[in-house]
């Protein structure tokens, strides 16, 4: 369960996480200090690139839960980008859509943060 | 067979070999002597006070051959031993001095009492110590035996056949062919310098003594009895004394081998002890670790091991902690005196240089570290100041240095070599030692939080409903399996304010203890609002409301509940974010036969009511007889193959429809242990990683009387 890597593409003002292999409870510790790191940094304006994530499970999901208050309280968001039909419909079950800002590529959440779009989809 | 072997235990004869053959050469002689003194005329005191004492003096020794054979090793063994020659030499001069003091008392040298004495002395000597000294384990002792026998022939011969040749003569053959072999055979006794040095002194003072009385004897037969034999006796009574003169020259012989072998190796015996000491030492060590299991206790008596064995005045330990500075763990320190242990502080405190022993030997792990220490001030000796050698013994284990050994002594010859090898030697059964304790500890410690989990689990366990109501024509079942001792997932029934009954199936995010502490508190908020709640909207807005800021965003909750409103002949579920819902109708055509509901609501704690309420989107669903729902947590429908991935949502449904559709009629608690079985097999190895629970409802075919109006609603759908 250790096939997950993260990588974050440095590009101010906007930095994008990208998710590669299983994020479950074994690995969502990783992904919570990468975005605790982000935020005490005040990289705030964060896409999370999911083309390559294979699996996501309710502990992935809940690190997502876990920063998303933080993060906006900073004037910031972090935007949901590139899922595959399969990761999509885990959100969609537990009604993120309703929550976060999804977008169908990196590019598109980049453009939105540079236009000023903070705000979450709800 | 059998008796005759106790026998031989209980008279502790050898069973075959030299040992055995000596006994009975001893045995024929002792008879053969008694006859021959009894048929003398004048029999005095002293004959008959001989031949008592004897077999009195004869049994004992003869037990001593109990072990044939074997080299003393043990100190055990050693001991009986020593034990054993001083026996034989108390009991001989005993009966010497005995028999000389009635004889002399009577009539001067009286023959026949010189005879017992001549018989007697050897024979005692040959029988305590012929096993290690005469009868040697090689193929010379053959070598030996075989002059000893031909030595014999030759005195028969001597007094037999050829009575003319002079009794010295035939004595001297009898030394030149006996003496060398025997003296060098005994020349090579190894044993002897296994022994400790006391009984090595023990040993040279009586082989010594040996030799002493031999040549005494020899001088005794020499001067008087010879002459005295010549003219007076008969041939037997010659060849008798003959055969007494061949003892003396093999006592003789061995002791003397015995006594320069034993001071040959006086100069190593400081050495052999300390090596003793080592061995003992470790293997007490071995003896304490298994049966000392707390480790202070533990450590206190190594502590005092290392004192002993390297004859320090003080000796306490430093465990590392963590790389930081050393620091005392539990053990008190060793101290000679009790005012001694003023003196730690004072030692560790000195400098060499501008650090301290311990500083500057800190990345040491093998070597001992030596340093003179001066004037330390003892409240003991308020004007004098005391100085010595410290020791500073690293402890190791796999090149990381874990503590250190102190050791402190006054004695003007400090630490040498062999001390040195010795601490280090004991300081390494410290390490091992201590690491045994640390990892005792540890599983000790792992025992006690597994029995808290075993106690957690079952707790939680507790928490699901132990019986599901039977209502309304439907059956309910259910199983919940955490993936770690316990888990995020729950499942209940609850009643709504009409009297309706829910159930519901609920999943913490995540696993483990975590989650199961949120899920406990998802059953008090469930709890909370049984038969208060109108509906299932309300209800999941309801906990919502309870959980949402309460709990950790990242434990979000999710669950589904379906209410049965058999009145109508129908089912209301909604979904807070679970997994889908599944109806299979166990009665109708493949096409129809199983279906998903998705109803529209998000998961539980992770929006303000206002937006939660909103999602929420029951659906209403016929419940005919033989329909069955399935709820079930994620666990399940996301069971991972060890190769062809997830089961999934479709793959579940498919599963859970092919068991049911096999023998609808079935008990709802086989079926689930059906489906749950084939979703391990589905599984194989791999381990289940998530908790899984399944929940059945099955609406009952045969209806029950009093809802008969139902029945024939039912029958038109």
């Amino acid at each position: 369960m250790s096939d997950f890597t993260i990588e974050v593409q440095e590009q101010p003002p906007v930095w994008t996480i990208a998710l590669n292999g299983y994020l479950d409870a074994h690995t969502a510790p990783r992904l919570e200090e990468t975005f605790q790191e982000m935020i005490e940094a005040d990289k705030t304006n964060l896409v999370v690139d999911f083309a390559d994530l294979e699996y996501i499970s309710s502990a992935g999901l809940g690190v997502f839960m876990a920063f998303i208050e933080d993060v906006r309280e900073r004037e910031g968001d972090i935007k949901l980008a590139a899922m595959t039909p399969k990761v999509f419909n885990v959100f969609d079950l537990l009604g993120f859509p309703m929550l976060y800002d999804f977008c169908d590529s990196t590019n598109e959440a980049r453009e939105k943060f540079i236009a000023g779009d903070t705000q979450g989809a709800a | 067979m059998e008796q005759s072997f106790e026998k031989s235990k209980i008279w502790g004869l050898p069973e075959k070999g030299p040992a055995r053959r000596l006994l009975e050469i001893g045995a024929i002689w002792l008879i053969g002597s008694m006859l021959w003194i009894f048929f003398q005329e004048n029999r005095s005191l002293g004959e008959i006070l001989g031949v008592l004492l004897l077999p009195a003096i004869l049994i004992p020794l003869a037990r001593l051959l109990l072990h044939p054979g074997s080299l003393p090793s043990t100190p055990e063994e050693q001991r009986e031993l020593v034990s054993s020659t001083i026996i034989s030499y108390v009991s001989t001069f005993g009966v010497v001095l005995l028999a000389l003091l009635i004889s002399g008392g009577q009539a001067g040298w009286n023959p026949a009492s010189m005879t017992i004495l001549m018989i007697s002395l050897p024979l005692l000597y040959l029988l305590t110590l012929q096993n290690r000294v005469v009868h040697l384990k090689s193929g010379s002792s053959g070598v030996a035996w075989f002059l000893i026998r031909g030595t014999i022939v030759l005195f028969l011969v001597s007094v037999f056949v050829r009575s003319d040749v002079p009794p010295e003569m035939v004595i001297s053959i009898g030394f030149l062919l006996n003496g060398p072999p025997i003296f060098f055979r005994s020349l090579r006794n190894e044993w002897v310098v296994r022994l400790e040095r006391g009984a090595k002194y023990r040993l040279l003072g009586l082989s010594f003594l040996g030799v002493l009385t031999s040549i005494g004897w020899l001088i005794l037969l020499e001067s008087q009895l010879f002459s005295w034999a010549s003219d007076r006796n008969s041939p037997a009574e010659n060849f008798l004394l003959l055969m007494a003169a061949l003892s003396i020259i093999l006592i003789l012989s061995a002791q003397s081998g015995l006594f320069f072998r034993t001071l040959a190796t006086l100069p190593t015996a400081r050495m052999i002890d300390r090596r003793q000491q080592e061995i003992r030492s470790i293997s007490d060590i071995g003896v304490m670790m298994a049966g000392e299991f707390d480790r202070d206790a533990l450590l206190e008596k190594l502590i005092g091991t290392a004192a002993h064995v390297s004859t320090s005045e003080l000796a306490w330990l430093r465990l590392a902690s963590g790389g930081h500075a050393d620091h005392t763990e539990g053990a008190p320190p060793y101290a000679k005196r009790p005012e001694l242990a003023e003196l730690i502080g004072q030692i560790e405190r000195i400098t060499v240089g501008d650090r301290t022993p311990l500083q500057e030997t800190a990345q040491v792990v093998e070597e001992v570290s030596l340093y003179e220490v001066r004037g330390l001030q003892s409240t003991e000796l308020p004007d004098d100041s005391l100085a010595g050698m410290v020791a500073l013994v690293p402890l190791a284990i796999a090149s990381d240095r874990i503590g250190t050994l102190w050791l402190y002594t006054s004695d003007d010859r400090g630490y040498d070599q062999d001390d040195r090898r010795v601490l280090e030697t004991v300081a390494a059964q410290i390490s091992v030692t201590l690491e045994h304790a640390d990892l005792l500890e540890r599983s000790l410690e792992r025992e006690r939080l597994q029995n808290e989990m075993e106690i957690a689990r079952e707790a939680q366990q507790r928490l699901l409903p132990s019986r599901l109501p039977e209502v309304d024509g439907c059956t309910i079942a259910a199983t919940s399996r955490p993936a770690l001792m316990v888990g995020g997932d729950y499942y209940d029934t609850i009643t709504f304010e009409d009297g309706s009954t829910g159930v519901l199936v609920a999943d913490v995010a995540g696993k483990g203890a975590g989650a199961a502490l949120y899920m406990s508190m998802v059953k008090g908020v469930v709890r909370g609002l049984n038969g208060r709640t109108p509906d299932c909207a309300t209800f999941l807005g309801d906990i919502n409301r309870s959980l949402y800021r309460h709990i950790d965003p990242r434990f979000f909750v999710t669950m589904t509940v379906a209410r049965i409103l058999p009145d109508q002949g129908m089912v209301e579920i909604a979904r807070a974010g679970h997994t889908p819902a599944l109806v299979v109708e166990t009665e109708a055509t493949d096409e129809e036969r199983m279906t998903l509901l998705t109803p529209r609501g998000m998961g539980l704690a992770l929006g303000p009511p206002s937006l939660f309420n909103a999602t929420i989107a029951p659906i209403f669903r016929p419940m005919r007889a033989g329909t069955v729902i399935a709820l079930f947590s994620d666990g399940l429908s996301e069971a991972r193959g060890p190769e062809r991935g997830d089961l999934g949502d479709d793959g579940c449904a498919r599963l859970i429809a092919e068991v049911l559709g096999s023998a609808p009629e079935r008990d709802l608690s086989d079926i689930i242990e059906e489906i749950i079985r084939k979703v391990s097999t589905f599984s194989g190895d791999a381990p289940q990683h998530d908790d899984i629970t399944l929940l059945l409802i099955r609406r009952e075919a045969t209806p029950e009387p009093s809802h008969e109006q139902h029945t024939s609603e039912e029958s038109t759908l």
